[in-house]
């Protein structure tokens, strides 16, 4: 009876690590954000599949292997080492160089994960992809000389345009000075 | 070919005592998967037919559970034969197990160096089979290699390099380098046990 009612207790056990299980990898799966777990050597040991979507790589080939193999070794090492030392990191821009050597802009966030009694025995990492967002910057960069641009030959042209009135205005003056001493001396040989 | 096997051996590995947790037969299915897909898995599950020991990798495998330890061999034998792996390519099954285990995942916690590794390397196997004992043995720092016995347990020489490929990965994991592994005693060769050799 004891041994029965262990068996149920370890059965149900089972059970409910198998459904924990499941709803936590169906959770980093669902994520669109790149994420990944590597030891405190920056040596990867667990990723996402939105990690494999936009560096290309699989499981099988990052597990295991250092976080340089896709971002570069010193800035690797000096987010890895600041996330160790100060437990996190956040929002800072680094560059990840895909499977197909592609360089992505990223922003990286990172956190030690601590256990008790035994201090930090690794770093989440989450990758937010800037390339949408600098593709938007770069066309609006662009657009914003291409009005600058545009706003200088206005201004140009309203100078121009500015400096003609003035011109004609002062003709009219002119003119119309001429017209009066030509009055006057018209004036001036009647009366003689 | 390295995963011969007669029926005397399969109705051996059928019967033989122990257990293995499914979380191997999971890592089984997502190289097989990697290697050749749905199409893969089929191959190996009619192997696994034709050796009376049926098994449906989808449906049956649950990480948690306990299964006759024979199936574990019988399923890198039928994976081998199915995918055409020569002993590198059931090397490389062993290797790739870890990237994918769940038991292993519980485990990540030690993979800080591989002294830590070494020190709980016992405890991880007893987390999948409820036979056989592995115990470090020597660990040279200066020397760079570690050398680790598996006692009680004699399947098949396919489950050796299987392992010799399984603990490279598992090791580099600590170390942060490749791992080169030799069994240099084996119990299929007259050994009383089997000695893995870990350098790098």
């Amino acid at each position: 009876m004891v041994e029965e009612d262990k068996d149920r207790k370890i059965k149900t056990l089972l059970a409910d690590i198998s459904l924990l299980e499941s709803y936590i990898q169906d959770l980093f799966a669902f994520t669109p954000l790149p994420l990944c777990f590597t030891n405190p050597k920056g040596i990867v040991l667990e990723l996402n599949p939105a990690f494999t979507k936009v560096t290309g790589f699989d499981e099988h080939e990052v597990v295991g292997e250092s976080i340089s193999t896709f971002v570069k070794k010193e800035e690797g090492e000096r987010i890895i080492k600041k996330a160790v030392d100060e437990d996190s990191v956040k929002e800072e821009e680094i560059v990840i160089t895909t499977k197909d050597g592609k360089e992505v802009p990223v922003t990286v966030f990172a956190k030690s994960r601590k256990i008790k009694d035994e201090g930090v025995n690794g770093v989440f990492l989450s990758f937010f992809d800037l390339t949408e967002i600098k593709k938007k910057e770069k066309e609006a960069k662009k657009r914003k000389e291409e009005l600058e641009e545009k706003v200088e030959e206005m201004e140009k042209i309203n100078r121009l345009t500015i400096g003609r009135e003035a011109k004609m205005a002062e003709l009219k003056e002119k003119i119309k000075e001429l017209e009066e001493k030509l009055a006057k001396y018209k004036k001036e040989e009647t009366n003689e | 070919m390295p995963q011969q096997i007669t029926d005397e051996e399969i109705n051996k590995l059928l019967n033989a005592e122990g257990e293995v947790r499914g979380v191997v037969f999971k890592t089984d299915h997502r190289f097989i998967i990697d290697k050749e897909g749905e199409e893969g898995v089929k191959k190996v599950e009619e192997e696994l037919e034709r050796m009376n020991a049926s098994f449906d990798y989808d449906e049956e495998a649950d990480n948690m559970s306990f299964y006759p330890v024979g199936m574990r061999v019988l399923s890198i034998i039928a994976t081998g034969r199915a995918l055409g792996l020569d002993k590198e390519g059931i090397r490389e099954m062993g290797k790739s197990a870890p990237k994918f285990s769940l038991m292993v995942k519980f485990f990540m916690r030690y993979f800080l160096s591989g002294e830590k590794i070494f020190e709980k390397a016992g405890e991880m196997w007893e987390k999948h089979y409820s036979v056989g004992k592995l115990e470090p043995v020597e660990h040279n720092k200066e020397e760079r290699y570690m050398k680790a016995r598996l006692y009680n347990i004699d399947l098949h020489p396919i489950f050796c390099v299987y392992l010799s490929g399984y603990f490279a990965s598992v090791l580099k994991m600590g170390v942060g380098e490749e791992v080169n592994v030799e069994e240099t005693v084996c119990n299929h060769q007259g050994g009383e046990y089997h000695e893995f050799t870990f350098r790098w």
